[in-house]
C-alpha cells in the first residue's frame, strides 16, 4: 500500500489540510488526529485539499462524518477542494456533494469562508 | 551404596584377627629373643593383607565417597587430628623407647611393642581414608590422564613397599651406593606424587572467603603433615611392619606435597579470588536470568528479578528500574530494591532527571563515581545522603529504542569499577530482551484475538447472506468474494408480495465485528420493513431514520433497494449512496448505468436524505440483464493502482449478455482475476446478475 500524508497549513482563521496518497482504514487515524488537533485548538474553519489524494475508502469518508457535526456546532465547516475526478466520483456516489461544499481549488473554498464570516 | 555388606564384615573381621595375630607374633619375638627372620616375610605378608582388607572394607563408606570439597577437607583434618591425639596419648601412657642401631629399630620394652602395634593400627585406619579423600579432591576435575598418574603413583608405592621388605632398608634419598636402589624407587614415587599434587583445580572454584580461610588453614596443615612422620611413624611403625612403614612413609611424602602445592595454589589464587568470585556470580546470575526470562511473562515479576540480581552481583545499595509506560508514554518506576517505590515516584530530583535524559539521548550507560565533587549532581545527595556514586544504563530494544533505564547506587565513592558498569549494562540488556519478549507475546495474543474476532465476523457475515436463490421466473446468479479483512458487503432477497422480487444490496463502512453487527441490524430492519412496504424510497427513508440513531457517527451504509415486478417486467429502485445498477438492454445491445440521486444511510438524519433520494423506474424486456454490485467490484485495484471500473463490467455484459447467467458470472470472475494478477482484493466484492425471462 502506498503511504498517506497530512500536511497542515494555516491561513488566517482558516486551516488547510493537504491529503496525499491513500486514505483507507489503515491511514484514517492519521487524518483523524489532524482534525482532532484542529478542533482542540478551536480552529474549525477547515479546508481539506485533495490534490494529491489517490484513493479514499469508506473509512476515510467516515472521518469527515465523525467531525462535521461538532465543527458545525462550533460555527465552523469543512470544505473540500481540488479533488481528482476519481476521488470526486466516490464522494459523489455517496452523496457527499449534498452535505459538503466542494470547490475546484483552495482559493474558491477560502473565498467562501471569507464571505461567510 | 550398592556393596554387599557380608564380605565387608568378613574383611573387617580379618583385619582385627590378623592384627591380633601380628601383635602376638611381635610379643613372641620380643619375649623369646629368637631369630624369626624367616617368619618376618610372613608377618609382612599378613600386614599387607590387613592393609588391603581394610581398604576393601572402607572404600565405599559414605565418609570417603563425598564429592563436596568442604566435607572432604573437614574429614581429612578430623582424621589427622585424631591420629595426633591417639599417638600422643599412647606415647604418654607407654613412653616407648627403641634400640637405635639397626633398621628397623627394635622395640626396647614390651610397652614399646604394644605402642608400635597401636600406631601401626592407627596409621592404617587413618591414612587409607585420608588418601581416599585426597583422591576425591583430585577427581573433582578429572583430566584424561588423571587415572594414569594415579595408577603410576600407586605402582611406585607398591614397589617401594616391596623393596623395603626385601632389602630391609629405609626409603631415604642417599648417595650411598648400597642404598641406591631404594633412592631410585623413592625418587620415582616422588615424581608421580608431585604430578598428582598439581591436580588441585578444585581450589579454583572455591569462593573468595573460602580461599582466604583455607589458605590460612593450609599453612598449619602443611606444618602438621610435615611433622607427622617424625612424630608419629618414624620408628614405631617400622618396628612392627616394614610394609606398613613404607606405605606410611610414601603416603606421607604424597600428603605433604599435596598439602604444600594446595597451600601454594591458594596463595596464587588470592589476588584473583575477588574477580573470580565475581565472574562466577555473573555467569550464574546471567544464566539464571536467561532461564527466568524464557519462562516468566509477568512484567512486574521480571523487573523485580532483574533488579534483585543487579543488586546481588554489583552489590549496589539502591537499585531500581524505570520502564516506559505504554499508556502514558512516560518513564515510570517498575521495581526497586532498598528504596520505596512511592518515594521514588514522588521524588522530583532535577539531577536524577538530568541523568535519565542523558541516558535516553546518548543511549549509553552513564556513571558518576564521586557525586560530591561534581557540582551539578550534588543535588542527589540532598535527597539521599548515602548515595555516593550512581550508575544508569539504558534498556535498549531491538530497534535501538530506549525501553527504560536501570539505576544503581552505592554508598561509597568510586564504588563502581568497569566490571560493575559492564554488568549493569548486561542486566539492562537482559531486561530489554525480557520486556520485548513480554510485548511480543502480548502482541501475538492480541493478534490471535483479532484473528478470532475476524473469523467470527466472517462467519456472521456469511450467515446473513441468503443461503439459496429465490424461486422466481428470473435467471439469477450471485457472487460474493470476501476480502481478508472482512468488509461490510451485504445483499438479500425478499418475496413478500405476489409477482414481486425485492433485492437489497449494501455496503457497511468499517470492517470486522462492527461491520458485521451493523449488517445484521440492517438486515433485520429491512426484512421487517419489506413485509408491509414495497416502495424502495419509503423503505430506505425508514431505514435511514432507524439507523441514524444507532450508527456511530463516522459509520454509514450504502444501500440499494430494488423492486422487480417480473410479471409486468418493471424495475423500480432507489439508491442510498450505493453503486449504480448496470442495465443491459437486449434491444439496444448496450449497457447503461442507472444512478439516481441519494446519499448513504447514516450521513443525514432525514431532510437531506429525503431531498436527494430519487426513485428510478424502468420497464425491461426479455433477455435484458441487470447487474447489482458493490464498490469492491468497481474499485478492485491492480498492482499499478488502476481500478477495474464500471466500464469493464459494462463491456463484459455487452459481450456476453446473450449467454446464461452462470456464464456471465464466470466471465466477470475471470476478467477480475485477470485484472488483479494475483493482487488481493482490499474490499469485499458482491455481484448479483438478473436476466429477465
Amino acid at each position: 500500500m502506498s503511504g498517506f500524508e497530512v500536511r497542515r497549513h494555516d491561513n488566517g482563521e482558516v486551516s488547510i489540510l493537504h491529503l496525499k496518497g491513500f486514505l483507507d482504514a489503515h491511514t484514517a487515524p492519521q487524518f483523524e488526529k489532524a482534525l482532532h488537533e484542529l478542533v482542540k485548538e478551536n480552529r474549525v474553519r477547515i479546508i481539506v485539499s485533495m490534490t494529491d489524494l489517490d484513493y479514499i475508502s469508506s473509512a476515510g469518508l467516515g472521518v469527515f462524518m465523525g467531525f462535521i457535526e461538532e465543527i458545525r456546532e462550533k460555527g465552523g465547516d469543512i470544505k473540500l477542494s481540488s479533488m481528482s475526478e476519481k476521488v470526486y466520483k466516490v464522494f459523489d456516489l455517496l452523496g457527499f456533494p449534498s452535505l459538503y461544499e466542494i470547490f475546484d481549488d483552495e482559493s474558491g473554498a477560502l473565498a467562501r469562508f471569507n464571505e461567510t464570516y | 551404596m550398592k556393596t554387599n555388606p557380608i564380605p565387608e564384615k568378613i574383611a573387617l573381621f580379618f583385619v582385627v584377627l590378623l592384627g591380633l595375630l601380628t601383635f602376638a607374633f611381635d610379643i613372641l619375638k620380643f619375649s623369646s629373643s629368637l631369630d624369626f627372620s624367616q617368619w618376618s616375610y610372613l608377618n609382612e605378608g599378613i600386614n599387607f593383607v590387613i592393609l588391603m582388607a581394610y581398604y576393601y572394607y572402607v572404600r565405599h563408606k559414605r565418609f570417603v565417597s563425598q564429592s563436596d570439597i568442604q566435607i572432604n577437607l573437614k574429614n581429612f583434618i578430623k582424621l589427622l587430628a585424631a591420629l595426633y591425639i591417639w599417638t600422643l596419648a599412647w606415647k604418654q601412657i607407654l613412653s616407648p623407647s627403641f634400640v637405635t642401631t639397626d633398621f628397623p629399630k627394635a622395640p626396647d620394652t614390651i610397652g614399646t611393642v604394644v605402642y608400635s602395634n597401636l600406631i601401626t593400627f592407627a596409621a592404617i585406619v587413618v591414612i587409607v581414608p585420608m588418601l581416599l579423600m585426597v583422591k576425591n579432591l583430585i577427581f573433582y576435575k578429572q583430566k584424561n590422564r588423571t587415572r594414569i598418574y594415579l595408577a603410576l603413583a600407586l605402582s611406585a608405592t607398591l614397589l617401594g613397599m616391596m623393596t623395603t621388605v626385601i632389602l630391609r632398608q629405609p626409603l631415604d634419598v642417599s648417595s650411598d651406593s648400597e642404598h641406591i636402589f631404594q633412592s631410585l624407587v623413592l625418587a620415582t614415587g616422588i615424581v608421580f606424587y608431585l604430578i598428582l599434587a598439581t591436580h588441585n583445580s578444585w581450589i579454583t572454584y572455591l569462593s573468595r572467603k573460602m580461599k582466604y580461610s583455607y589458605f590460612l588453614a593450609s599453612i598449619g596443615l602443611v606444618w602438621v603433615i610435615a611433622m607427622m612422620f617424625d612424630v608419629i611413624f618414624k620408628e614405631s611403625v617400622a618396628a612392627h611392619s616394614l610394609v606398613v612403614a613404607a606405605f606410611t612413609n610414601l603416603s606421607w611424602y604424597f600428603l605433604f606435597f599435596y598439602a604444600l602445592f594446595g597451600s601454594l595454589t591458594f596463595l596464587f589464587h588470592l589476588p584473583t579470588a575477588r574477580v573470580f568470585d565475581r565472574k562466577m556470580k555473573e555467569v550464574a546470575s546471567l544464566h539464571q536470568l536467561g532461564r527466568v526470562i524464557a519462562a516468566e511473562f509477568d512484567l512486574g515479576k521480571l523487573v523485580k528479578i532483574i533488579t534483585e540480581m543487579t543488586k546481588d552481583v554489583i552489590e549496589s545499595k539502591y537499585t531500581w528500574i524505570e520502564v516506559y509506560d505504554d499508556q502514558t508514554g512516560h518513564l515510570s518506576v517498575a521495581a526497586t530494591i532498598n528504596i520505596d517505590k512511592k518515594e521514588l515516584r514522588s521524588m522530583d530530583n532535577h539531577a536524577l532527571h538530568q541523568i535519565g535524559i542523558q541516558v535516553i539521548e546518548s543511549k549509553k550507560r552513564f556513571s558518576i563515581n564521586s557525586i560530591p565533587k561534581n557540582g551539578p549532581y550534588a543535588d542527589i545527595r540532598s535527597w539521599k545522603k548515602d548515595i555516593a556514586c550512581i550508575a544508569a544504563a539504558p534498556l535498549l530494544g531491538a530497534n535501538d529504542q530506549v525501553l527504560g533505564i536501570l539505576y544503581a547506587t552505592k554508598s561509597v565513592e568510586f564504588g563502581f569499577d568497569p566490571d560493575d558498569l559492564n554488568m549493569l549494562e548486561a542486566y539492562a540488556n537482559q531486561a530489554a530482551i525480557a520486556l520485548e519478549n513480554v510485548k511480543l507475546i502480548k502482541n501475538s495474543l492480541e493478534q490471535e484475538r483479532l484473528e478470532r474476532e475476524l473469523q467470527i465476523a466472517r462467519e456472521v457475515q456469511m450467515r446473513l447472506l441468503p443461503q439459496k436463490l429465490p424461486d422466481v421466473p428470473l435467471k439469477l446468479e450471485t457472487l460474493t468474494i470476501t476480502a481478508y479483512e472482512v468488509g461490510g458487503d451485504y445483499y438479500d432477497f425478499y418475496q413478500n408480495h405476489e409477482d414481486h422480487l425485492g433485492i437489497v444490496i449494501g455496503d457497511v463502512s468499517g470492517k470486522g465485528t462492527s461491520a458485521a453487527f451493523y449488517m445484521a441490524e440492517t438486515k433485520g430492519i429491512i426484512q421487517s420493513l419489506t413485509r408491509e412496504q414495497r416502495n424502495p424510497v419509503e423503505i430506505l427513508e425508514a431505514t435511514n431514520l432507524i439507523l441514524w440513531d444507532s450508527l456511530e457517527r463516522k459509520s454509514f451504509i450504502t444501500l440499494l433497494v430494488a423492486d422487480i415486478n417480473y410479471k409486468k417486467r418493471q424495475l423500480s429502485f432507489a439508491r442510498a449512496g450505493h453503486c449504480p445498477v448496470a442495465y443491459y438492454s437486449s434491444r439496444r445491445k448496450s449497457v447503461e448505468f442507472l444512478q439516481p440521486g441519494g446519499i448513504a444511510v447514516g450521513l443525514d438524519k432525514g431532510p437531506v436524505f429525503s431531498k436527494t433520494l430519487e426513485l428510478k423506474k424502468i420497464n425491461f424486456e426479455k433477455d435484458d440483464v441487470l447487474a447489482f454490485f458493490t464498490d469492491g467490484l468497481s474499485e478492485a485495484m491492480n498492482k499499478s493502482g488502476e481500478e477495474f471500473g464500471e466500464e469493464r463490467l459494462g463491456q463484459i455484459l455487452t459481450e456476453h449478455a446473450h449467454e446464461e447467467v452462470d456464464v456471465i458470472k464466470d466471465k466477470v470472475i475471470n476478467a477480475i482475476l485477470g485484472f488483479l494478477q494475483g493482487q488481493n482484493l482490499h474490499d469485499d466484492l458482491t455481484l448479483i446478475i438478473v436476466k429477465c425471462t
